[in-house]
């Protein structure tokens, strides 16, 4: 009995000797670097909502592509499932591993705030792409498309299918989602202004609930109950593919056409068959690309407040307001270039 | 028989403590960031909610008992202190204690289940672990519940005490605190003693006037409270309250008790055991971590550890009672005849 305390006594010793030899070590080793590998190239964490569906790994494409470039460390990872708290713990131990920069999507702008104020406060760069954190929690939000460039485009786009006299309806996710009900708002704005003949025959949206066979019934019942319309926006990347699949069921694309956003992977099959003839959204690969390009500017430096604007390598100019990066317009995909797509 | 225990214990959590040594010292050599206090000591925020609920776990599983519903309940006390403040403005503290006494409601609901009814705990427990979600997803409408002042997600995530890199978070001394007031318990009072008698035979423990009903009730509502308590700092960590909060966290938790040495058929329990194991756990994950293992890898090596250190226990239980005859005895004796046992104090 003694002689077990007396051994337990010792291994209590031996390890707290052993842990704060290890811990003062490393308070030399640190000392010593601090003077020393500025040369060191830079380690730049990039994070998904989740990993392994077709955005994020474009998205991983153009981080590492710009990397490359640059000459950056560029690390890839995340949740596999849209877990904020997920998300949360791998930035703590980014922050551990003294990342220089942490490029994220946040699954929630709250829930994330906290551990980016952490990351900012030890001196890391925080850039958030896709989705936007609270805005006291990062450095800067790379847009991937401001509002009114999707309104844009997707109004130019059916003005173009349908005329400027055409008659539209919408097909949304649900009546609550919010960027879709900006965009149709910015929509409707644009679209009285530049063709003020258009017409909107319902003023509520069709609803499809991000369900996809349910947005082929839904828009084949409005094929119905409006016979005389002319074109679709469908507003999520589920309603545009149901909607597609409607159009081929009734065989109706020569009469009506359908539009929105969606992407490329999705849509292929129906562009191919000329059911949908061009279609909008942003270009993932750039946005990874662009992330990067802004986070190692954001450590050096040369991103600051007062920057107007920067040089994105093969982007070109890109615009910088009000603590945000912005991409610029988006990429509308037709038969011609999809193919050049992957995501 | 308590000298016995004692040692059998003892050989235990020194067994663990040297491998928790061994794991320190090796990922220590390998990966700098491990060595760096900041990281070591920021990194025990990720610990403190399973270690809080791994203590009154630990006295569960001791009675052979377990409750799956910590983590459906973590969330729905998030829930009410989050709905507390924002929708019927209360003031924050208020609040919080309003989601900790909801926490003490669902334990007590569980104890109600498990002493009064009768129903086997891994059920009861099952069925609330469901109930407690879904009530979180409905009251919340399975949305985040947000806008906490900063000094209470600071709390969470930045705030501490101490200078320079050696900076020592709050919720680590609430942590610390209840470890200590479990060890005390469990070794110090009646509640212990009478734990561990109705894990190694309910019916002789019934027989020898423990009140069963009366410690499972105890020990079910506490575990509830401790949820609530895990509840408040989780809320702050992730500035939200979240319906979906805590998910998986039960197995967690058992695991960190089971790592510790208590035998998930009841009969013996340690609370410094489950707190090594919760140290284990959380610092082997660590280590992998800063060594850039990847996250499918280090649930491989996590599951191997628990297998290891479940055999290893099995093993030490096996030749504790070959080696120490009287004392095995009289825990046989127990196991086998009721009347027996039921002359033991």
């Amino acid at each position: 009995m003694r002689h077990m305390r007396n051994c337990f006594k010792g291994t209590l010793l031996v390890t707290v000797l052993v842990v704060a030899c290890a811990w003062g070590c490393s308070n030399r080793g640190r000392d010593h670097s601090a003077g020393g590998d500025s040369g060191k190239a830079l380690t730049i964490g990039v994070m998904p909502k989740l990993v392994g569906i077709d955005f994020f790994n474009a998205v991983e494409k153009g981080a590492i592509e710009a990397g490359e470039e640059l000459d950056v460390n560029v690390v890839y990872d995340g949740p596999v499932v849209n877990d904020v708290t997920k998300q949360s713990a791998l930035v703590e131990s980014w922050i551990a591993r003294k990342f220089d920069a942490i490029v994220i999507a946040p699954n929630d702008p709250d829930a994330i705030a906290p551990v980016l104020r952490k990351a900012r406060q030890r001196g890391i760069a925080v850039v958030t792409y896709d989705a936007d954190a609270d805005p006291a929690s990062r450095d800067f939000f790379v847009n991937q498309c401001t509002y009114d460039s999707v309104a844009k485009a997707l109004v130019d786009t059916m003005a173009e299918g349908i005329g400027p006299e055409g008659k539209y309806i919408f097909l949304t996710g649900s009546l609550t989602a919010v960027n879709q009900n900006i965009w149709m708002d910015r929509m409707e704005q644009y679209c009285k202004q530049k063709y003020p003949n258009m017409k909107n025959l319902s003023q509520t949206p069709k609803v499809s609930e991000e369900d996809q066979a349910l947005a082929t019934q839904v828009t084949i019942d409005a094929l119905k109950s409006y016979p005389d319309v002319d074109g679709i926006y469908a507003m999520t990347s589920v309603a545009l593919p149901g909607a597609a699949e409607a159009l081929r069921k009734e065989k109706a694309h020569d009469r009506v056409f359908l539009t929105g956003l969606s992407t490329p992977n999705s849509m292929r099959e129906y562009v191919k068959q000329g059911v949908v003839k061009r279609f909008v959204l942003w270009n993932p690969v750039d946005l990874g690309y662009l992330a990067v390009y802004s986070a190692k500017g954001v450590v050096e430096g040369s991103i600051t407040e007062s920057t107007s604007s920067i040089v994105a390598g093969r982007l070109g100019q890109i615009r910088i307001a009000n603590h945000e990066v912005l991409l610029g317009d988006p990429t509308i995909f037709h038969a011609g270039n999809i193919d050049e797509f992957d995501f | 028989m308590m000298k016995a225990r004692r040692s059998f214990s003892a050989t235990r959590e020194l067994g663990l403590f040297a491998l928790l040594a061994v794991i320190c010292v090796g990922f220590g050599a390998a990966s700098e960031n491990f060595r760096d206090p900041y990281n070591f000591l920021d990194r025990t925020r990720q610990w403190v909610e399973i270690g809080l609920i791994a203590v009154p776990m630990t006295f569960i599983i001791a009675t052979a008992g377990i409750d799956l519903s910590v983590g459906s309940l973590l969330a729905l006390c998030g829930i009410v202190a989050g709905l507390c403040f924002q929708d019927w403005g209360l003031p924050l503290p208020v609040a919080l204690v309003c989601g900790i006494l909801a926490g003490g409601a669902g334990g007590a609901l569980n104890a109600v289940a498990v002493s009064g009814l009768r129903v086997p705990p891994l059920v009861a427990t099952l069925a609330t672990m469901a109930m407690f979600r879904g009530l979180a997803m409905g009251l919340s409408q399975a949305g985040p519940v947000g806008g906490f002042p900063r000094w209470f997600t600071d709390f969470g995530s930045i705030s501490a005490l101490g200078t320079g890199d050696y900076l020592v978070p709050y919720q680590l001394l609430i942590l610390m605190a209840l470890v200590a007031l479990g060890v005390l318990v469990f070794r110090r009072t009646c509640i212990g003693r009478w734990t561990v008698q109705m894990g190694e035979n309910p019916k002789a423990a019934r027989f020898s006037a423990v009140p069963v009903n009366r410690l499972l009730f105890t020990l079910y509502t506490g575990c509830g409270l401790v949820c609530g308590l895990a509840a408040v700092i989780y809320t702050a960590r992730f500035a939200t309250a979240r319906p979906d909060a805590a998910t998986g966290l039960e197995l967690e938790v058992i695991a960190c008790v089971v790592i510790g040495g208590t035998r998930i058929t009841g009969g013996n329990g340690s609370v410094i055991g489950t707190f090594l194991g919760v140290l284990i756990l959380g610092t082997l994950r660590f280590g992998m971590d800063m060594s850039g293992v990847l996250q499918q890898y280090q649930i491989i090596l996590v599951g191997l550890l628990v297998i290891g250190t479940a055999i290893a226990n099995e093993w030490l239980a096996r030749r504790n009672r070959e080696g120490l005859p009287e004392s095995v005895g009289s825990q046989y004796a127990a196991r086998s005849s009721p009347t027996d046992s039921a002359r033991l104090p």
